[in-house]
């Protein structure tokens, strides 16, 4: 965080260390799209993390349960199907098959979030394209239900 | 059980460091060290890995987007081909013969080592050809960087084959896709191994479903395995100071070295 705006901030190109164009340089519009993107760019992230976060919490909690109540966890972790009605039953695997579930999902948000973003900037063709690689993903998803 | 559960937290946390430093997954120290030495079935550590290669990508991404260093677009276009690749490669895997899964695994393991032998021989970036067009702001002295796409179209053909292989033997494919965005497509190394970064979660998500809808992720290796991974990610990058990276480089890839021959023998002898 200390890294913003000072020694990598090039004189040269007005090019901020994170990436995004420096504002003076455009035009009205193209500030505000780049703030558009910009915003976009913060919420995938904070999803990312959020889910990650969840992911571990749920995994560590999950081992926590497993050692104080014991026993032997079953030899596959499951999809939601499954592992949201042993949630409900308190049992731990149950947390640990979701903790694992959430951490699977997290490229989901990313291809989603790519897609709102060629969305946003009416990029049809990236947009399908992310579209469709979200669709082959959910196809396996329900490959592997089957 | 519990020295089996921790010893596979410690190799996950080591495989996540290393693969942070170097750029290419953990799957490839993390599964040979727990069938190897760990008695982990192949298919349950290929199962575990898959997963974990989403924790390498999906942590590292929060960085690399905000540096604008992915090139999106780029990664769209060849994730078409790399998950349709995955499905199959997974779809596969729970049905092909384990030993065949242990000498692909060898062979990929001596692939990756030869690719690393000798320092970055990475491509000199290429002018922006009208495809694909992207840039870039290096963090490290801020310049801009304006690439373009080469070879589209031999890049998807062999991003769908990475993407078998991710599916089949659990590994992100970053050492096949780094090498062919970077060497095949004209990729500057940066973007190309923030680009590889973000593809390996995508292409091993869509495996991982399947995985874990068949049955062959095993909470007691997949769990410590994840958690391992993520730690190891965090601590990568901040001990990768300490070492140089020719040091890391010569360990890798004796480790994978050895790891080959052992992936061998045990096809061989079963």
């Amino acid at each position: 965080m200390k890294r913003r705006g000072t020694y990598l901030q090039s004189p040269r190109t007005g090019d901020d260390a994170d990436g995004s164009l420096d504002e003076h340089r455009l035009s009205g519009e193209e500030r505000e799209r780049e703030r558009t993107l910009g915003m976009l760019n913060r919420l995938v992230r904070r999803v990312l993390l959020f889910g990650l976060t969840l992911s571990a919490t749920l995994l560590v909690a999950g081992l926590v349960f497993w050692a104080v109540r014991g026993g032997t966890l079953p030899r596959a972790a499951s999809l939601p199907d499954d592992s949201l009605p042993q949630l409900l039953a308190g049992r731990p695997e149950g947390l640990l098959s979701l903790g694992l579930f959430a951490l699977v999902l997290t490229p989901f948000v990313l291809v989603a979030g790519s897609f709102v973003l060629f969305a946003r900037e009416r990029d049809t063709r990236y947009a399908l394209m992310s579209a469709t690689v979200l669709a082959i993903m959910i196809a396996g998803l329900l490959l592997g239900r089957a | 059980m519990s020295t089996t559960f921790v010893l596979i937290f410690v190799t996950a946390v080591v495989a996540g460091a290393f693969g942070s430093m170097l750029g290419i997954g953990g799957a490839l120290v993390l599964v040979p060290v727990i069938t190897l030495f760990l008695n982990v079935p192949l298919k349950t550590a290929v199962g575990a890995s898959i997963i974990s290669v989403i924790g390498t990508s999906s942590a590292a991404q929060m960085v690399y987007m905000r540096q604008r260093m992915t090139h999106t677009r780029l990664a769209m276009t060849l994730e078409l081909a790399t998950t349709a690749g995955a499905i199959g490669g997974s779809l596969t895997a729970v049905l092909i013969n384990v030993r065949a899964l242990q000498v692909l695994f060898a062979a990929l393991l001596l692939w990756t080592a030869w690719g690393m032998r000798r320092r970055s021989a990475a491509r000199a970036p290429e002018a922006p050809t009208g495809l694909l067009d992207e840039r870039f702001v290096d963090p490290l002295d801020g310049h801009t960087e304006h690439y373009g796409i080469r070879r589209l179209r031999l890049g998807m053909v062999l991003s769908f084959v990475a993407g078998n292989i991710s599916g089949l033997l659990g590994v992100g494919g970053g050492a096949i896709k780094l090498p062919i965005m970077n060497l095949i497509m004209g990729v500057p190394l940066k973007a190309a191994i923030a680009t590889s970064n973000f593809m390996i979660g995508i292409t091993a998500a869509t495996s991982a479903v399947i995985y874990m809808g068949r049955g062959y992720v095993d909470p007691i290796v997949a769990v410590p395995t994840a958690l391992g991974i993520l730690l190891g990610a965090q601590l990568g990058p901040r001990i990768g100071g300490q070492l140089s990276s020719d040091t890391l480089r010569v360990i890798m890839v004796l480790a994978l070295l050895a790891f080959a021959v052992q992936m061998a023998l045990k096809a061989a002898t079963g």
